[in-house]
């Protein structure tokens, strides 16, 4: 208790004069939380405000942002370039010069211009997920930062207590998410499987195991998750072969429809996040309601309209545009990101939820660049997923090919979609949902890989390529191995690691 | 002779059951039905037992040195704070600052008109003092009790103390000097009680303990782990300092003005807590509160 006063101390210190984050002294008051939730079974007064898990008010996230300002000033040259293209002083900064800057685009970061910051230590490479994958850098101290601050988190928006049993089929290719997951399941005291993208078969095996040893918090992707709600079904399984308490999904949309039946089968509500390497540490969680929470103590969000570019208006189309704080990006800070992906933002005033001391948008609808525009018919990669998952033959999850023609929008779906419906049924269901589709294709089974892309799919690739001959551990040129054996702590390389 | 010491004896266990009655009692009926205002964050840990001896030993020595104003004002802002603490989930904020400004100042006041010859001065004194003293170590027991501090945590600390206590009353004296040096002060940290024309003095760190114990032996074992402090206290704490070691030392052709009660209760505190402990976990404060609150 002593010990943790103290370490308030220091964090309310850094916080006041813009340090840095110490990782050990965050780590210990993630300890602390620990110990106050298993022996009181809640926090202290103002643990909200103190783990970050309340919004700024308006000076200290202008503060916040002038502190992000002036190191970015002293240290990127990219941004150095940016302010004296437009005549921006840092040290006189306003939050209303911000809208004279423009925002910082994927393809300059793929450019791989200047963005890392003179005097940090790049320590840990670690890569977005995509077609085309960015390059972040982060230093020792960001690396080891991150359970903590996952950790922080989990507690301020309450989402896992204490002693969980974390079940975890996301990939295990990112050694920042793998070690963030182990790091942090210490820190909470909880029990971990990191099983990976396996097949969902052997995942089920694993969630089935009945009493205090069965998980109780499954983390994945809606895709998989999808797959292991099928495989559950077929064996017949319901909520009383499970013990878990939440499901845990981010990467993918999440439909509704997905979100009740998997609630209906595991008797666990399922959850959905939002999350990228680029905005990392900062993120959202999606409420009971369906908003997106926006992590405003970690970054400044900003809604800006995909046609003008401007602050969007409450229920237009907009991109998120994020800004982490320093000191949470130390060496590739970066200002005004466009994520791409698509939002309405909500009237703050409106919100009634749990989360409703945080400010929230409409749920990702899907990427710019994936929007469809049919005369005044915009249809995003939600809309798409909502209607196809909410089909009677439960197609899940949503694999569709969508294309814009003159008559409208052609669709392409696996012929399990179809089954026992006729066309014309398939496109009445669209037209209900308002989707201007003019023609529904059926593709064969063997050909569903060409449709969208999922990230449960790795198991199969998987799979398949391990039929074929492939090179070693050590042949290999992806260095995914030696990363992870260099920066993963010691005591988890029990083993040597093989990784596919 | 015999009468005398008889009457000695009866009047020093009375008055030592007697405080430690108000005190064990009313820490269990604190930790029963009122909640502290917690820190955001942290629990009362291991770790927290090293500030805890490390004052102990330097309490003493600044006690000693620092003159007697400074001591007077310092140690009137560590009561002030206390009940601030402790009366706060009770009464609402201006009766918990009236009350305790009244107790302090009435403690002051007394002090002063006993040295003016007035004589009711001396007997309110010790009437508020004492008010005072249990007022504080049924909060002092509670923030720790209340903060996470736990059976275990008690055990080793009173079995420290129980050396420390021996060592600094018959080995070093000084136990006897602070009390004298205490003595002098408008806040004097003993209890004092006369019965039958005479007087005896407990210190205020074994109630605590007494009452620490008692509420997280409650806390941790339930019903079962307060019946056993409460024995223990009565045995252990009461009746062996009153009258075993006294009737040991009359044994021994040996005297001794000041009796370590924690010699006899550390030692006792620690095989109880051995004992409870075999037979089951101790309960978090959670856990207490789902088994005991209505």
């Amino acid at each position: 208790m002593f010990g943790t006063g103290i370490r308030i101390q220091r964090l309310q210190l850094a916080t006041l004069f813009g340090r840095p984050l110490n990782p050990g002294n965050m780590k210990a008051l993630v300890r602390a939380a620990t110990h106050t939730l298993e022996e009181f079974g809640s926090f202290g007064d103002d643990v909200q405000q103190l783990l970050g898990g309340t919004a700024p008010d308006e000076d200290m996230a202008e503060l916040a942002l002038k502190r992000t300002i002036k190191y970015l000033a002293r240290t990127s040259l990219y941004y150095q370039k940016l302010f004296a293209a437009h005549s921006l002083q840092p040290e006189k900064f306003q939050k209303a010069h911000l809208a004279r800057l423009p925002v910082t685009t994927k393809a300059a970061l793929l450019a791989q211009q200047d963005f890392l910051a003179r005097g940090a230590h790049p320590f840990l490479s670690v890569r977005s997920s995509g077609r085309f994958p960015v390059e972040i850098w982060l230093t020792r101290e960001e690396a080891q930062l991150r359970p903590a601050l996952a950790g922080m988190r989990a507690y301020t928006l309450h989402l896992y207590e204490p002693r969980s049993y974390f079940h975890v089929n996301l990939s295990l290719l990112s050694p920042l998410n793998t070690y963030t997951l182990l790091e942090m399941a210490d820190l909470l005291d909880a029990r971990i499987n990191l099983q990976g993208l396996v097949s969902p078969v052997m995942s089920l095996n694993q969630l089935l195991t009945t009493g205090a040893q069965a998980p109780m918090v499954l983390m994945t992707y809606p895709g998989y998750l999808a797959e292991l709600l099928q495989a559950a079904r077929a064996r017949g399984l319901g909520p009383r072969d499970f013990n878990l308490r939440c499901i845990d999904c981010s990467g993918e949309i999440l439909s509704s429809s997905l979100a009740r039946a998997a609630m209906q089968t595991f008797g666990a509500p399922v959850r959905e996040s939002y999350g990228m390497t680029e905005i990392d540490p900062a993120g959202a969680t999606v409420c009971r309601e369906g908003h997106l929470h926006l992590d405003a103590a970690r970054a400044l969000f900003e809604t800006l309209s995909l046609e003008t570019g401007a602050p969007a208006a409450v229920g237009d189309l907009a991109t998120l545009v994020v800004t982490p704080y320093y000191p949470y990006r130390l060496c590739m800070p970066l200002l005004r990101y466009d994520t791409r992906d698509v939002v309405r933002p909500i009237a703050q005033e409106a919100l009634n939820c749990e989360l409703a001391h945080l400010p929230a948008t409409s749920p990702i609808l899907g990427r710019a660049e994936h929007m469809l525009t049919v005369g005044n018919f915009r249809v995003t990669t939600r809309d798409l997923v909502e209607a196809i998952e909410s089909l009677p033959t439960q197609p899940w999850p949503a694999r569709f090919h969508a294309s814009v023609t003159p008559r409208g929008i052609a669709l392409k779906l696996p012929a399990r979609a179809f089954k026992g419906l006729s066309s014309r049924e398939l496109l009445a269901h669209f037209w209900e949902a308002r989707l201007p589709i003019c023609s529904i294709e059926s593709v064969p089974v063997e050909q569903e890989r060409m449709l969208r892309p999922l990230r449960a799919d790795q198991w199969r690739y998987q799979v398949q390529e391990q039929e074929e001959p492939r090179p070693s551990v050590q042949q290999q040129t992806c260095s995914t191995h030696e990363r992870i054996m260099r920066t993963w702590p010691r005591r988890y390389l029990l083993k040597p690691l093989v990784v596919s | 002779m015999a009468a005398t010491l008889f009457a000695q004896t009866l009047s020093s266990v009375l008055s030592t059951a007697a405080i430690a009655c108000a005190c064990v009692g009313g820490g269990l009926l604190y930790f029963r039905y009122v909640r502290m205002p917690r820190p955001p964050l942290g629990v009362f840990d291991s770790s927290d037992l090293a500030p805890l001896l490390i004052s102990l030993f330097l309490l003493p020595v600044f006690y000693l040195v620092l003159p007697p104003l400074i001591l007077t004002i310092l140690l009137a802002l560590t009561f002030l704070g206390t009940l601030q603490t402790g009366l706060s989930p009770l009464l609402p904020r201006l009766l918990v600052w009236g009350t305790a400004l009244t107790l302090l100042a009435a403690i002051v006041g007394t002090s002063q008109l006993e040295h003016t010859g007035w004589a009711p001065a001396a007997a309110l004194h010790l009437v508020a003092n004492d008010a005072l003293l249990i007022f504080t170590v049924i909060i002092a027991a509670n923030i720790n009790t209340q903060y996470g501090m736990r059976f275990v945590h008690v055990a080793w600390y009173s079995l420290l103390l129980g050396a420390y206590d021996a060592f600094f009353i018959w080995v070093i004296p000084l136990t006897p000097l602070l009390s004298m040096r205490l003595a002098g002060l408008a806040f004097n940290l003993s209890f004092g009680m006369t019965l039958d024309g005479y007087q005896n003095y407990l210190g205020i760190g074994d109630m605590l303990m007494f009452t620490l114990v008692t509420c997280t032996a409650y806390k941790g074992f339930g019903r079962h782990g307060a019946i056993s402090a409460i024995v223990i206290v009565a045995l252990f704490g009461v009746l062996a300092p009153t009258v075993g070691v006294p009737a040991l030392l009359t044994l021994l052709h040996m005297q001794a003005r000041f009796i370590p009660v924690q010699f006899t209760f550390g030692p006792a505190v620690f095989v109880t807590w051995l004992r409870l402990s075999r037979g089951a976990p101790e309960n978090t404060m959670r856990q207490w509160e789902k088994s005991y609150s209505h």
